[in-house]
């Protein structure tokens, strides 16, 4: 019974690789609504997150996580000239659990970075952005879809991105 | 509507509350235990090794097991797992292990060390025990009825010091279904070595020189899983198997006992065991 | 189990390929697999048998979520085959460990299957998962989550946790049952939702339900029959308060009588309290914690003393760190009985200031500390912890100073030189109780360490950059002085290679001074990684959130890949 178990479930599974390779390009893949908080650890349900019809990075990232704080300073740096050029907002995922959670706002103040900070302390939107450990990066076009993703930073990938949301602007679609 | 729901809630919320056990003094009583001829003898198996800082308490608990159900529980230690590697040198180089008991060790999944079996029956849905629930395993088992009885006859004088003959007779006592195999396994007391130790009541830490192994397996006499006794139970007969052996140079005669039991070959759940001193 | 599985299977597919729902559904995943081939290494030890005979070992999982509309469901399948070093092998096998289905709309939400939750901070309850740390403590049951009004959140739920591979049968775990309540103020009273002083509140109870009124235990030469409390409950409550920059938050928990083999069969009621405090504005930031816990480990087998089976969480106040040498003496949570207080700073130098530079340059300063709990005898001739009594007596925050688990003072400055250069400079003073936090009795003592870290990128081209490590450890305990390197090429956004080495230069065995070396490169495309390493494996603990994990040394090549979709 177990194995006609796992061979029905590595079919399944197969067909549902197929049909998802299928069905995308990711242009019908939006961002699922779930309960998280805000910065203050108020409710927040993630299928508000907006900006006008404008593109949106989403990042995922700890306070503990050293290339997180890389990949969210880099951008801070040069974060005024994109909002100026393109109109991108960064909504930053904070994952910390109840340990290091309280600080999260502490850390984007004293840092000072100008995103827009949610708190995931269990996972719950994490897991439903299948995303694996941070920092994982997701681009979201002004209809809500999400067009691109990255996961981890390496030095540079900043320059890639703000390129990504540029040729999203200009109407073309991001194939790579 | 709404309200509705926040009723059901707060219903819940009751229910809820009164899932609560409050306990008052005395928490505990001394258990008083009664010995039962009629009840089946029980193998408690202690899988311990010399660098395990948790296992002579664990040991400690095992034989206290052992005295107070005076002749029905036997147990046998054995040296298997992580902790149980010798160094290459120093305090914990002695290698205690048996093939045999490593293959017990791994095959009923025992993971760590202190871990126990209790007639390798499952307990909690697995054959391996935390030390904790030993008492809790054996008292259960020491109540089921006794199904066979097992006798061990053994010559050994000692003019022919290295060579033993023993034999083991097997009367089943109602027609069980199945096959049943027999291991027969010699253990030795006394044996003085160094084990690591945390807990200051049973020996001083975080080494105990001069700590006294008892009951360790020493030699499996016919196999990781024995021997066949029968395939058909039959209440009439009397069963007997014998083995000749050898034994080590540096083992004390004095100090070795023979332990045979019966197991379903199929659960390896083992339904008697015996245990007799070499050396009356 | 089966009946749910087969449903959860069938109705998926049934859903994707009837008319029109294909637009409207959505299908996402993610897969890892982590293959190690393990070598025998005569300088660490490594034999045929620390190997059990199984050099190639490979654990992963793949996810699949699904949704339409108000509906998802989806899945995980594991495999371990076997398990890699270090991780518990009692998860040697494969199977669907997680499975769920989910309706959600306005007012409810309903979870059949596995899920994870949290209730507050999770003192009393928390559910995850941790592939890094191989743990997942899920529920297995039924969860209903209610918004009857605006501003409030109802959570009820009730099931079994996952532990291993092993079903629930014959009474080995509880039941566990829960109800959670959230109330936002600012939301339920129209006239305060513009107020920038936000008020909310919320209260929690679980039970846990294990089967026996009794059980025996050995306290040689004596067995026990102690009185169990089938039902094992908790509450708590918690507070949270913001002004502008301000923030308070405060969680208090309290259990009742819980014998088990992690306390020692005592029968004192359990608590645990958290209060948190912050400050920040653009460039700075100031958090201060503290935190009591007492008697607080709660599990749904009262006999488990790893790490499985716990129905709460009890964060560390401590920091997490990263860095080779500050990862190596991590601290765990100790769930019996620990007193701490934590605070940290970070603030900014702005660019173009005078002392920031061009730039600009920040500063996090961190202090922790966390002591043992004062512990006095319930009467003179019951000594602390006897099975089967009251345990002890405790003060809330009575703080046994002379007994110190865990220390941290540490400094961390980030500064950007220019357009190519940038750096990190670190410094971590840390005592760690080796005995207490990885469980030995007077064995090791005391480690106190001094640590230093410098960490350079240089930005060769907007595609090209170099990273540096120089890393250096002292300590005159334990293995002593330790000293680390790495250095990382990138090319962005698609590849990596990096040398990395650990040198434990100062132990005192001159054969121990050995060389952790390592060498890896990898390859990222979008959300495909895959890196190949070769290398050594030091004996560490990993831990994330206070949860630790034991690693043993190994030697070997590593292939990870993991992706998403």
């Amino acid at each position: 019974m177990k194995r006609t178990i796992t061979t029905l479930l590595a079919l399944l599974l197969f067909v549902w690789t197929g049909i998802a390779q299928e069905t995308a390009p990711e242009s019908n893949k939006k961002i699922p609504s779930v309960d998280i908080q805000d910065l203050q650890g108020n409710p927040f349900n993630t299928s508000s997150i907006n900006n006008d019809g404008k593109p949106i990075i989403l990042c995922f990232w700890a306070t503990w996580c050293k290339p997180c704080i890389k990949e969210l300073s880099a951008i801070a740096d040069v974060y005024d000239d994109w909002v100026e050029e393109t109109g991108v907002k960064l909504v930053a995922v904070s994952v910390d659990n109840s340990r290091s959670s309280a600080t999260v706002e502490p850390t984007v103040n004293g840092k000072g970075w100008e995103y827009e900070v949610l708190r995931d302390p269990n996972e719950d939107f994490k897991r439903a952005m299948n995303v694996g450990f941070p920092p994982h990066t997701f681009l979201i076009d002004g209809e809500g879809n999400i067009v691109w993703q990255h996961s981890s930073y390496t030095e540079g990938n900043e320059v890639h991105l703000i390129e990504l949301v540029r040729k999203l602007n200009a109407g073309e679609t991001i194939e790579e | 509507m709404k309200f509705r729901v926040l009723y059901l809630m707060m219903a819940l919320a009751g229910i809820l509350v009164v899932s609560c056990d409050k306990l008052d003094q005395p928490y505990s009583s001394e258990k008083v235990i009664v010995l039962d001829t009629n009840k089946r003898k029980v193998l408690l198996e202690d899988y311990t090794g010399m660098k395990c800082v948790n296992c002579p308490a664990a040991t400690a608990d095992a034989e206290a097991l052992v005295d107070l159900y005076k002749g029905q529980v036997i147990l046998m230690t054995v040296h298997a797992g992580y902790f149980s590697e010798p160094d290459a040198s120093g305090h914990y180089s002695t290698d205690y292990r048996v093939t045999e008991g490593v293959s017990w060790f791994n095959d009923f999944l025992l993971i760590s060390n202190p871990m126990g079996m209790v007639n390798r029956a499952p307990y909690n849905g697995k054959p391996a025990i935390g030390s904790g629930s030993w008492a809790e395993a054996v008292a259960s088992v020491a109540q089921e009825n006794e199904v066979a009885s097992i006798r061990i006859t053994t010559e050994y004088t000692p003019l022919s010091r290295h060579h033993i003959n023993t034999t083991i007779e097997t009367t089943f006592h109602s027609e069980l279904p199945g096959a049943y195999n027999l291991t027969v396994c010699i253990l030795e007391d006394s044996i003085v070595g160094w084990q690591k130790n945390n807990d200051p009541n049973v020996g001083t830490v975080p080494d105990i020189e001069n700590y006294v192994f008892n009951d360790m397996l020493r030699a499996v006499l016919n196999g990781t899983y024995g021997e066949q006794v029968t395939n058909a139970v039959d209440t009439t007969l009397t069963y007997s198997n014998t083995y000749v052996y050898t034994i080590n140079d540096s083992w004390n005669p004095d100090h070795l006992s023979l332990v045979a039991f019966v197991f379903n070959s199929e659960t390896k759940e083992i339904i008697q065991v015996e245990k007799q001193h070499l050396v009356e | 189990m089966l009946k749910g599985l087969i449903v959860v299977l069938f109705s998926v597919p049934v859903m994707l390929f009837g008319q029109g729902f294909l637009e409207n559904s959505q299908i996402s995943g993610s897969f890892q697999s982590d293959a190690v081939y393990y070598m025998t290494d005569s300088q660490l030890g490594i034999t045929d048998s620390t190997l059990d005979g199984k050099y190639f070992r490979v654990q992963g999982f793949t996810d699949v979520n699904y949704s339409y509309k108000n509906f998802s469901a989806g899945l995980r399948f594991e495999a371990y085959l076997p398990p890699l070093l270090g991780y518990d092998q009692e998860y040697q096998g494969y199977g669907v460990p997680y499975w769920y289905v989910k309706y959600k709309n306005k007012l409810i939400e309903v979870t059949a299957g596995n899920f994870y939750e949290q209730f507050g901070n999770g003192m009393i309850f928390r559910t995850y998962q941790d592939w890094t740390l191989g743990y997942d403590n899920s529920m297995r049951g039924l969860r209903v989550k209610l918004t009857p009004f605006s501003g409030v959140a109802i959570t009820g739920v009730v099931g079994v946790q996952r532990t291993y591979w092993v079903p629930f049968k014959d009474n080995n775990r509880g039941i566990v049952k829960g109800l959670d309540a959230d109330f936002y103020l600012n939301d339920m009273i129209s006239s305060l939702s513009s107020s920038k002083f936000k008020l909310s509140f919320g209260g929690s109870f679980v039970s846990d339900f294990q089967k026996g009124k009794s059980m025996e235990i050995v306290v040689p030469p004596k067995i026990y029959e102690l009185n169990l409390p089938e039902n094992v409950a908790t509450y708590g409550g918690r507070l949270n308060l913001n002004y502008s920059g301000f923030n308070f938050y405060t969680e208090y928990a309290h259990k009742i009588n819980d014998p088990s083999a992690m306390n020692h069969y005592i029968y004192k009621n359990g608590d645990g309290w958290l209060l948190t405090a912050s400050y920040s504005r653009k460039n700075f930031g100031l958090t201060a914690k503290t935190k009591w816990i007492d008697n607080m480990s709660y599990k749904s087998n009262r006999s488990v003393t790893n790490n499985a089976l716990d129905i709460n969480y009890l964060p560390a106040v401590t920091k997490e760190h990263t860095y080779f040498l500050a990862a190596m003496y991590p601290y765990a949570t100790q769930p019996t009985g620990e007193v701490g207080a934590s605070a940290e700073l970070i603030f900014s130098l702005p660019k173009n200031s005078k002392l920031g530079g061009k730039y600009g340059m920040n500063f996090a300063i961190n202090f922790s500390q966390v002591n043992n709990i004062k512990r006095s005898q319930v009467n003179d001739t019951t000594a602390i912890n006897t099975p089967g009594t009251l345990g002890y007596k405790s003060t809330p925050f009575a703080v046994d100073w002379k007994d110190v688990f865990y220390q941290d003072v540490n400094i961390e400055v980030t500064k950007k030189f220019n357009k190519k250069w940038k750096g990190i400079f670190a410094y971590y003073y840390q005592t760690y109780n080796k005995d207490v936090i990885e469980g030995h009795l007077d064995e090791y003592g005391t480690v106190y360490a001094n640590i230093g870290v410098v960490d350079i990128t240089w930005n060769i081209t907007k595609k090209y950059s170099i990273r540096g490590e120089v890393q250096g450890l002292w300590a005159k305990q334990d293995k002593g002085n330790w000293m680390a390197g790495m250095l990382e090429l990138t090319i962005s956004p698609k590849w990596f290679i990096s040398v990395s080495d650990q040198w434990n230069i100062g132990n005192p065995v001159s054969n121990l001074q050995l060389h952790y070396y390592n060498f890896s490169a990898g390859f990222i495309y979008n959300t495909t990684r895959i890196a190949l390493s070769y290398g050594r494996q030091r004996e560490g603990v990993v831990c994330v959130g206070g949860v630790c994990r034991y690693v043993p040394e190994s030697t070997g090549f590593t292939l990870t890949i993991n992706s998403s979709f």
